[in-house]
């Protein structure tokens, strides 16, 4: 019943903030990060069973590995890059979350630099 | 008229030779057509023959077939044994649908994943899922580009094997041809047959190939740009090499019935010439060296059933295996573009595999075109020995 944590966390979570939100607001940000940083490594830790499954199927098929890891990876990076840019956001800073995208999405591509260096070589196989 | 006397000469003195011969055995042992069947089969080298296209066969990946034993039983009994011949194809067919099968569970866990990244986004359309979205389909590209690639090759392959099978089995056959007494038959048809195969590999590496490829590359950047729509030039191009094909099959085909037509019955009315100018103005051994001729043609038409009979059974049989690896991977991929469109709502990638399924339906549709053709013709030219001498 792990919902059920998750939502009281929530609900106690915004009703602090609010409460706070009068006297302090720069404290109220503050516990908004926190509490959303929670919430989302708690949902990492329950990909991470997705990702085990995928990876056994992956396995059973004796298929090529690395690219597996590869989206695997890229896939996790898109989740944190969107989550990190959703809270700056949420700040008001929209210039740090703008740079913010630009940096995952360059790590992105640079992670899947193999994967375009394969394609290129089986597609000079093909002429 | 001055080139009618002199081959009719020759074939004077073809049948007098022949009727020696036969005679010869006759008067010596009282040898019966069994004899003359496996002596014929000695002279035309029917062993030779048999042997060559068992190495091909046995290169092409179905080893257990054993030509030289169905030789054996069509020699003896005129059956083929299908059902081991059938239980040895399907075997073949279920390895090749799971080696298919396995290359596609890749593409289905990342089409997986990309539903997964879909699913979870956090905003509408932001542009890091896009990036990922992409990544995910260079793999997915990679690996269907790689069986495209195999494929290829294999096409290449079975097409270079089928061609010089061809020009195995085209001197055998004038053999036959020329000893059942179709010559003007045989000097159209050999230059046509060997046409033909060179023919067809030219068309197959220089037209149908890069067809194919530009097809498949299209169909690729159809898939990752979201302006360029080139899906519809993709299909043109992948379904205008079929035609290509299917109009070549037609007009060879056309061409051969033809010249077989027209020549066989210059052949039957040379035959039937000699044999009676023989039978009646040779006195008293005329009318013997002519049935003698009845019997040599006989047997010769055995082993020339025997011939084509293998001749097409190993045509097919080396077509086959590759056939059913196209044939298995076209069915995983219509599959494959079934299931992921309820899993993952993203339509270019459905569009991408019932692409890669249009393609690789033209590449079954030339393969078995091209098999037909082959069949056909060698089909056409051994049922010529049976047509001169009735």
């Amino acid at each position: 019943m792990e919902i059920f944590k998750v939502v009281g966390f929530c609900i106690i979570a915004t009703v602090l903030i609010i409460i706070i939100k009068q006297q302090k607001p720069e404290m109220a940000l503050m516990l908004t990060i926190v509490a959303a940083v929670g919430i989302m490594l708690f949902a990492i830790s329950k990909m991470s069973d997705i990702f085990n499954l995928l990876d056994n199927l992956a396995s059973k098929s004796g298929i090529n590995k690395d690219f597996l890891i590869i989206i695997i990876k890229v896939t996790l990076i898109a989740y944190i890059v969107e989550f990190g840019k959703n809270i700056c956001s949420d700040a008001g800073q929209t210039a740090i979350a703008t740079k913010l995208e630009m940096a995952g999405k360059v790590i992105i591509v640079t992670l899947s630099l193999p994967i375009i260096n394969s394609l290129v070589n089986i597609l000079s196989g093909l002429v | 008229m001055k080139k009618r006397i002199s081959f009719i000469i020759i074939f004077l003195t073809v049948i007098v030779t022949f009727g020696l011969f036969v005679t010869n055995v006759y008067a010596e042992e009282q040898e019966t057509i069994p004899d003359v069947k496996e002596n014929l089969a000695q002279d035309l080298n029917l062993e030779d023959y048999i042997s060559t296209i068992d190495e091909y066969v046995k290169k092409s990946g179905l080893e257990d077939v054993d030509i030289s034993s169905i030789t054996k039983e069509l020699m003896s009994s005129s059956t083929i044994d299908y059902n081991s011949l059938i239980g040895k194809v399907l075997g073949a067919f279920s390895k090749e649908v799971m080696g298919a099968i396995n290359g596609s569970i890749a593409i289905f866990i990342i089409v997986i994943v990309m539903a997964l990244i879909r699913s979870l986004e956090l905003e509408n359309k932001s542009d890091v899922t896009k990036i990922a979205n992409l990544v995910c389909f260079l793999v997915i590209a990679t690996i269907t580009i790689a069986t495209f690639i195999d494929v290829i090759s294999m096409l290449k392959d079975v097409i270079n094997v089928l061609t010089t099978l061809m020009q195995t089995i085209s001197p055998f056959m004038m053999a036959v041809l020329i000893a059942t007494g179709a010559i003007t038959s045989t000097g159209i048809i050999q230059p046509l047959l060997l046409f033909i195969a060179s023919a067809i590999g030219f068309i197959i590496t220089y037209i149908v190939i890069p067809f194919l490829s530009i097809s498949v590359a299209f169909n690729v950047i159809s898939t990752i740009s979201e302006n360029l729509r080139l899906d519809k030039l993709s299909k043109l191009f992948s379904n205008s090499s079929l035609w290509v094909v299917s109009v070549v099959l037609t007009i060879f085909l056309g061409i051969l019935s033809l010249e077989t037509s027209l020549s066989t019955s210059v052949d039957s009315l040379a035959v039937k010439t000699t044999q009676t100018a023989v039978s009646n103005f040779v006195p008293v051994v005329g009318k013997f060296f002519s049935d003698s001729f009845e019997t040599v043609v006989g047997a010769t038409q055995i082993i020339s059933k025997v011939g084509g009979g293998i001749a097409i059974l190993s045509i097919v049989l080396i077509a086959l295996i590759p056939i059913l690896k196209i044939l298995s991977i076209m069915i995983i991929y219509m599959l494959l573009g079934a299931l992921v469109e309820p899993i993952c709502g993203e339509e270019n990638i459905n569009k991408y595999i019932s692409g890669f399924a249009n393609i690789y339906k033209v590449i079954l549709g030339i393969l078995i075109g091209v098999a037909i053709l082959f069949v056909i013709s060698s089909g056409i030219v051994f049922n010529l020995a049976s047509s001169v001498v009735k």
